[in-house]
């Protein structure tokens, strides 16, 4: 074989066993951008910075507290995942649940909410803003929310994935989704982390 | 048998880390050129609001749209469906949904437009007076449609040719807009008329003739999607990244039809569409919006263009359409990218 043709076998193998691998093994979660930043209010009133969650993989949810039908959904199907995460949730993985509703949810309105839905507020926050701030992040976030003659909001569910670097991963659209399959993919960008 | 080490990287895992990095070097890829989406190529787009509210999810999707990045989003406003596929080929309009069997008429014509994804399956009914118990007795009958080669025209050539009529020779076509076909429907004076969204569900209220094909439910048409995401070739050729956000946008909001039908008809009501809330709830709730996922959007375009072919509306063969007037990339990454 002349050296052109050796560099082309080469070339070849490498690519071969590049999509391969992948193929076999399971094709890693997608890199869709840096995870819009933002700094909002928890419940205890203090700001939190997403920066400042850098290094856990997170799930970034948006909700408000009066909602009665699909928000409680939502809220509930996160606890079950936080319960099936074990010491990782907190240590590794972080939730936060920002309200489409700043004007009624106050910090002290989003601490009972996390209280009534069992939220273990060592790995979770619920956040809240200025009118202009939360309208921001949810515009960021790829989010629609519209109060409506009822005095609800109606507004899109939309569950963002976070990895360790700030890069939004992956997003879980409705209330419907199958927990397992979020679990799974928490435990592969954990993996992720490990393989660095 | 796990080949998963408790710490670090199994053999696999090395290996494919290894092969790809090496791979990316070779082409002169940094791995952070990988990671992240750039903003879109233009801040502007263009899309085609038509009386139908069967194309609701790029409506719904204007907010989301300004989410991605596009400061400008103009609908341009037509007055039948018909004119999306014109609008889309001069480039008046830079992404729209449109329907599968027109979209792919003018492909056949070369209309410079790319097919990027599926949208929702089924959504028009054909309905009939009590004359009319199948389709087979439409032939010699009087069936309305508001122009020849338009979406209800199309599709109901379609529909008569796969039981054996001729739609050039059987049918009596005649041409009427939508709200006189539906009078006349109702004084028994045409024997048929092909509706889309919100029409079947006035229709049906107002019990007027009977649904002969139901095409959210009624196989074949059930299988395939009604709608379609095309793109201007151009546009998509120079603005990739803008054209996956749009439709990052539109399939966002198509699941927003199908998981919040209540909110997404009060949306359509209080952007105007003459349609009643009731109707438009009904609309969200029966056209499948949320199964953009599970269908192939390739087998629609494949299954439409030899049905069009079949009954000599387009000469270009099915493979030759997908090989030049599709682009599934964008799709497969949002697949991957937005779970439902």
């Amino acid at each position: 074989m002349n050296r052109p043709t050796n560099i082309l076998a080469v070339l070849a193998i490498v690519f071969f066993f590049g999509v391969a691998l992948g193929a076999a093994g399971g094709e890693s979660l997608p890199k869709i951008k840096p995870a819009p930043e933002f700094t909002l209010t928890k419940q205890d009133g203090k700001r939190l910075d997403l920066k400042e969650l850098r290094g856990k993989v997170l799930a970034i949810t948006f909700i408000f507290a009066s909602c009665t039908d699909t928000c409680p959904l939502l809220t509930a199907k996160m606890a079950g995942i936080q319960d099936r995460l074990g010491p990782a949730f907190g240590a590794q993985v972080f939730f936060l649940s920002i309200t489409v509703d700043p004007e009624h949810d106050t910090s002290a309105v989003l601490k009972r909410y996390a209280e009534a839905h069992r939220a273990n507020m060592a790995g979770w926050a619920f956040l809240t803003g200025s009118p202009a701030e939360i309208r921001e992040v949810a515009r960021r976030y790829g989010i629609y929310y519209k109060k409506n003659a009822r005095g609800d909001v109606d507004h899109t569910f939309l569950t963002s994935l976070v990895d360790q670097s700030g890069i939004l991963r992956v997003q879980y659209m409705g209330v419907r989704f199958n927990p397992d399959e979020m679990l799974r993919d928490f435990q592969a960008l954990l993996r992720e982390e490990k393989a660095r | 048998m796990s080949n998963q080490s408790s710490e670090g990287l199994s053999r696999r895992e090395f290996l494919k880390g290894a092969a790809l990095a090496g791979t990316a070097a070779l082409f002169g890829i940094h791995p952070d050129s990988l990671a992240a989406e750039l903003p879109p190529e233009t801040t502007k787009l263009r899309l085609v609001r038509t009386t139908s509210i069967c194309q609701a999810p790029q409506y719904i999707a204007e907010e989301l749209l300004r989410g991605e990045g596009f400061t400008q989003v103009q609908y341009v406003f037509k007055s039948t469906p018909g004119e999306i596929g014109k609008a889309l080929a001069s480039g008046e309009a830079d992404v729209n949904l449109h329907f599968a069997g027109p979209l792919i008429i003018g492909l056949d014509t070369g209309d410079p437009v790319v097919i990027l994804a599926g949208s929702h399956i089924g959504c028009f009914e054909l309905f009939g007076t009590g004359r009319i118990r199948a389709i087979r007795d439409l032939k010699g009958k009087s069936v309305a449609v508001p122009g020849l080669g338009s979406p209800p025209h199309v599709f109901l050539s379609i529909i008569v040719a796969h039981v054996g009529l001729n739609p050039s020779k059987d049918i009596n076509w005649i041409t009427l807009p939508p709200v006189d076909s539906m009078r006349l429907l109702a004084e028994s004076k045409i024997d048929a008329y092909l509706g889309f969204p919100p029409e079947p569900q006035e229709l049906r209220a107002k019990k007027i003739g009977h649904v002969l094909v139901n095409t959210t439910i009624d196989r074949p048409w059930s299988q395939y999607f009604c709608c379609l995401i095309a793109g201007n070739r151009s546009f998509v050729e120079k603005n990739p990244i803008a054209t996956k956000r749009a439709m990052r946008a539109i399939l966002k909001a198509a699941d927003f039809c199908a998981l919040e039908p209540d909110q997404s008809a009060r949306f359509l009501v209080e952007k105007g569409f003459k349609t009643s809330r009731d109707y438009a709830l009904q609309t969200m709730k029966e056209v499948p919006y949320g199964k953009w996922r599970e269908y192939d959007p390739e087998d629609t375009v494949r299954f439409y263009a030899l049905s069009l072919h079949d009954v000599g509306m387009i000469k270009t063969s099915p493979n030759k359409l997908i090989a030049q007037a599709t682009d599934w990339r964008f799709l497969r990454e949002l697949k991957k990218e937005l779970k439902g």
